[in-house]
């Protein structure tokens, strides 16, 4: 396991092919990262509903 | 274990261990794995830097197939016994599978630019993923049109399992049609074919893969369980 660049400027060149290579892995990342983002907003959001919901339902039993 | 996971109350038990231990187990091997791949693993003799995409690409496409079977699978459970959970199961997997598919086919894409010389091309494997992908917008349009009803969840399930006759047509693709995407060098007879220094990273990167899979499909779940208890709680009120 031998380091493959001798420096930063080297490891952000990717032998010239830098936007392929960090294009690809960055649009990646930003999914991946949506994905995660939308699922936590969405959970939090359907557990607290229904939460309120069943307070609501506690509080008032037959209307 | 197995039918723990097919009641509702008792998947959010589980699941409430099970999502962090995978979320931690997901962390460490992206880490691992983004590094090995970046900074320590070779650049190809014939490709240079940007074989370093396969490491991404790679594994996007085995959750993009993944997630699908996955979805087969719970869509028959479903069918067949009548397992709520294969049907939540099918339902939250696909938008995400859809995702992984996307993520496929732009890095394949922006692989193939330097390599190949083109962005894009009507080759077998392509053309037989773009079609997955399509099978995963059109099980979520399907889905959106009907409303929640068991007569829904049944009509997506089928779909879904006429669909599964595209997963071999994807994985034979490159043996049957000889044209750009190279053939498999994972999974194939005589063992991999891929060097060591670039196999392990690779497979690290894969474990990642599936462990942000698992994680995104888990977290995915508990929600639609929420939300069809306070939809069910809502329509008690409502009759």
């Amino acid at each position: 396991m031998t380091p493959q660049f001798a420096s930063l400027s080297d490891f952000l060149a990717m032998g010239g092919y830098a936007p392929f290579v960090f294009g690809a892995w960055g649009l990646s990342v930003a999914v991946i990262i949506g994905l995660i983002v939308r699922v936590i907003i969405h959970g939090r959001y359907q557990k607290a509903r229904l939460a309120a919901l069943r307070s609501e339902k506690a509080e008032s039993p037959t209307p | 274990m197995i039918s723990g996971f097919a009641n509702p109350q008792r998947f959010l038990g589980l699941s409430a261990w099970l999502l962090p231990v995978t979320s931690l187990l997901a962390v460490v091997a992206t880490a691992i794995g983004v590094v090995w791949s970046l900074w320590y693993a070779p650049a190809d003799y014939q490709q240079g830097e940007t074989a370093r995409i396969m490491f991404i690409h790679v594994p996007s496409a085995w959750i993009a197939v993944g997630a699908y079977t996955g979805m087969a699978i719970g869509s028959l459970s479903y069918l067949v016994w009548g397992h709520a959970l294969g049907d939540i199961a099918a339902k939250v997997m696909a938008p995400i599978g859809a995702a992984f598919t996307a993520l496929c086919l732009a890095t394949g894409s922006i692989w193939g630019r330097p390599t190949w010389g083109t962005w894009w091309e009507w080759d077998g494997r392509l053309t037989s993923v773009l079609v997955l992908f399509f099978l995963y917008l059109g099980y979520m349009a399907l889905r959106s049109a009907l409303e929640e009803t068991s007569k829904a969840s049944k009509a997506a399930a089928i779909l879904c399992l006429v669909g599964t006759i595209n997963i071999p047509i994807i994985r034979f693709s490159v043996e049957w049609w000889n044209t750009l995407h190279q053939k498999a060098s994972i999974i194939r007879e005589g063992g991999p074919s891929l060097d060591p220094s670039m196999l392990h990273p690779l497979l690290v990167m894969g474990v990642a893969y599936l462990l942000i899979f698992a994680a995104l499909t888990l977290a995915a779940m508990r929600a639609e369980i929420w939300k069809r208890s306070a939809d069910a709680i809502l329509a008690r009120q409502a009759a």
